[in-house]
């Protein structure tokens, strides 16, 4: 199955693509995304947005499945064509 | 009556004593939305060009939206609008907590003030009655002593909802505000040197026993507003908010170069190692209990008490938000939460704006540390970065006027006029008003609309603008769609992203909204006027009332004489930032987006004076 990872503001200039597709057996999980994209994020992110110890993203990220609450939990089951957004948080009071 | 609206708007002339109201229908509704809409239509009709922002003529406008006291979430909010007395352009400042919601409880969609009493008085609105009272017992008091005393003078402690100027209004001070309810305030662009300059004291608002307004579709309103509130509720900035308000994450801003050190000369976690002693989470040990405005699920603030110590409060106070702690932490480099806490209840209590008096603290700062002034300017104070005892003391004196605060009540503009030898270089405003803490070198919308909005340095606009040049959809109509830009390249793709997304914010804000919600999150705002009002809006009405109340405050400044390219960002914005994402790049060209942004709105490119045909085409006079 194909999910993709989008990446939105600073983010998509920092990894040098708006989106990684990504392929991945039937029942992955989120944990099994972040490993894929792992060789190609971890060099490009900076510790703020990628923090290496966990090999995922930092948590102060705004990540996003399908365009609804935030996705935190690693062992999520994913489905074909899901689509996770991952924003840096700007702006505020 | 209209839905969603009383229809009644008030005038009280205060060198007459004359109060009127006037009814407004449907179609000016429909027309001018509401908030921001209802008080430009109103003060372009009914002011002169060039007139003293603190003299009498010029009018202070309190309004509200459809949204505004209908049971919708986060419709809370008023507007005070009337030109600014700090960059002689338009100004319209936000305030929530319930005053907004109660002003329409109380009779009145809006109330508009003219002229200036001889001596201190208030305005009394109580139940469709409006009345002007003496005030001079009131004034001195400070916002907290305000509010209490008004309580007990009116009868009845507690039944009214009170907004008011502190000490720094009463002396004019441009940094000066309005503050409701002890801690929430439409603080900036001077709105409360106008209201001190009326010897206005006050505006109390009873409602009585009348609840929610009319709505058109009651459950059209319940279908929209369950999915709302569940994608409200899911959202990670809702969850944030709640947990730690606005300034649950200060270190983590300074870290990827939003927020500033030192005046803007640096940021990064390098540049203040210990600013997580700033973070929200710091403060929970002060915190009594959360806090929201009418109607809203977020409730993003909190009252906050320190007990003992040099930095004790003077009782229940509310927690400091984002721009406050950075304001008055990294921003004068000092990492003392409790200081700030201190700092924010003495900015609430006078009546001042933290965020130009952060600008001007670490102004004054600047100067000292360069030896443009000594202690024999300041009165003894010694100024160095990281001091929280002269950050504290110095934001005291700002709020009273006194001492060397007197020169830097105005903000740091006007401060480097009065102390020259090149201070001036040190004022990170623009047109006066203190640069936002907001890098606008990591976000080209902030950055454009720091320089391009009618209000100068205006931080909570251009938050629809920023998702849509990063690629997040407004919503699910084709009109607020995106494909996103690269936040640093792309240039000519974004006029007409920052067009729908300033729209967008506009509509959002003048039909009552919080501007928060606009932050990490975009509300249906057309979806939810929609059965408030029985209006059959779609998002092409909605964008494009947002446009026309855009183009009327720009008219206004048009009138005023005052062209957009004299907009400008301080110079240290030139030069690269060191942290974050944007570290090292060559900084935006803020003014070639700004003048794209005018073309797309149909403004002239430089001055960003609305041209005939725009106006024609949005029925603006
Ligand atoms: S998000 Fe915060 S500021 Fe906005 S309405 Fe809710 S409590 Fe008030």
């Amino acid at each position: 199955m194909k999910v993709t990872v989008k990446f939105l503001g600073a983010l998509r200039d920092q990894v040098g693509a708006a989106a990684l597709p990504v392929e991945l057996p039937a029942g992955a999980t989120y944990r099994d995304v972040l490993d894929a994209i792992t060789p190609t994020v971890a060099g490009r992110l900076p510790v703020w947005a990628w923090d290496p110890s966990r090999g995922a993203f930092s948590r102060r990220m705004l990540v996003s499945l399908n365009g609804g609450g935030s996705l935190t939990d690693e062992t999520a089951t994913l489905e074909d064509g899901d689509e996770i957004v991952v924003v840096l948080p700007l702006g505020g009071g | 009556m209209a839905n969603g609206f009383v229809g009644k708007v008030l005038f009280v002339d205060l060198t007459t004593g004359a109060v009127s109201e006037e009814t407004r229908d449907d179609a000016y509704y429909r027309k001018w939305i509401g908030g921001t809409g209802l008080a430009v239509a109103t003060i372009l009709e009914r002011t002169k060009a060039d007139i003293d922002p603190l003299g009498p003529e010029n009018m202070l406008a309190f309004t509200t939206g459809p949204l505004t006291g209908t049971g919708v979430y986060g419709g809370g909010r008023y507007t005070v609008a009337c030109k600014s007395p700090l960059t002689g352009a338009w100004a319209d400042s936000n305030s929530g907590g319930t005053w907004g919601p109660e002003l329409k409880f109380a009779g009145y969609d809006g109330l508009f003030v003219t002229g200036a009493a001889a001596t201190p008085v208030c305005i009394v609105i109580d139940q469709g009655k409006a009345r002007i009272v003496p005030a001079d017992d009131l004034w001195g008091m400070d916002t907290y002593e305000t509010e209490d005393a008004i309580q007990e003078k009116l009868g009845e402690p507690g039944s009214w909802t009170v907004t008011c100027v502190g000490p720094a209004g009463e002396k004019l001070s441009l940094l000066a505000g309005i503050v409701n309810e002890k801690g929430r305030i439409a603080a900036r662009s001077g709105v409360g040197a106008v209201m001190g300059s009326k010897k206005l004291k006050a505006i109390a608002v009873r409602g009585g026993k009348t609840g929610r307004l009319p709505v058109a579709d009651k459950e059209g309103l319940r279908e929209i507003q369950k999915r709302y509130g569940d994608e409200l509720k899911n959202s990670p900035f809702h969850q944030g908010l709640t947990a730690a308000g606005t300034g649950g994450a200060t270190s983590f801003l300074l870290s990827i170069g939003d927020c500033p050190t030192d005046n803007w000369a640096s940021t990064g976690t390098d540049a203040m190692p210990t600013c997580d002693n700033l973070d929200a989470a710091k403060m929970d040990v002060y915190k009594l209990k959360s806090y929201g405005c009418h109607t809203c699920p977020v409730r993003c603030g909190a009252l906050i008490e320190i007990a003992e110590g040099p930095y004790a409060t003077d009782g229940e106070v509310h927690r400091p938000e984002y721009e406050t702690l950075a304001a008055l932490g990294p921003n004068c480099h000092n990492d003392l939460v409790e200081a700030i806490i201190k700092a924010n209840e003495i900015c609430n209590r006078y009546g001042i704006d933290t965020m130009g008096v952060g600008g001007s603290v670490a102004f004054a700062i600047e100067c000292f540390e360069n030896g443009l002034i000594d202690a024999g300017d300041t009165g003894g104070l010694e100024l160095k970065w990281g001091d929280p005892v002269a950050m504290v003391e110095l934001t005291r004196q700002i709020g009273a006027r006194e001492g060397f605060g007197a020169i830097l009540a105005d903000g740091a503009k006007y401060a480097a006029d009065q102390i020259g030898k090149g201070s001036e270089q040190y004022a990170m405003t623009v047109a006066g008003r203190a640069i936002p803490f907001h890098d606008p070198r990591l976000s080209p919308a902030h950055g454009t609309h720091y320089i391009a909005d009618a209000q100068p340095a205006n931080h909570l606009g251009p938050a629809p603008m920023s998702a849509l040049e990063g690629g997040t959809a407004l919503g699910s109509d084709p009109l607020l769609q995106t494909d996103g830009t690269s936040a640093f390249g792309e240039w000519e793709k974004k006029p007409d992203l920052y067009v729908r997304g300033a729209s967008f914010y506009q509509l959002l804000s003048s039909a009552g909204l919080c501007a928060l919600y606009a932050q990490f999150y975009a509300p249906p705002v057309a979806e939810l006027i929609a059965p408030v009002t029985g209006w059959d809006i779609d998002w092409a009405e909605g964008l494009t009332a947002g446009r026309r109340i855009l183009t009327a405050r720009h008219a206004f400044n048009a009138r005023e004489g005052v062209a957009h390219d004299s907009f400008q960002l301080p110079k240290r914005f030139l030069d690269p930032l060191v942290a974050g994402p944007a570290a090292g790049a060559t900084p935006p060209p803020f003014e070639m987006l700004r003048e794209g942004y005018y073309e797309a709105m149909g403004w002239d490119a430089k001055t960003g004076w609305p041209t005939d045909k725009t106006l024609a085409a949005l029925g603006i006079a």
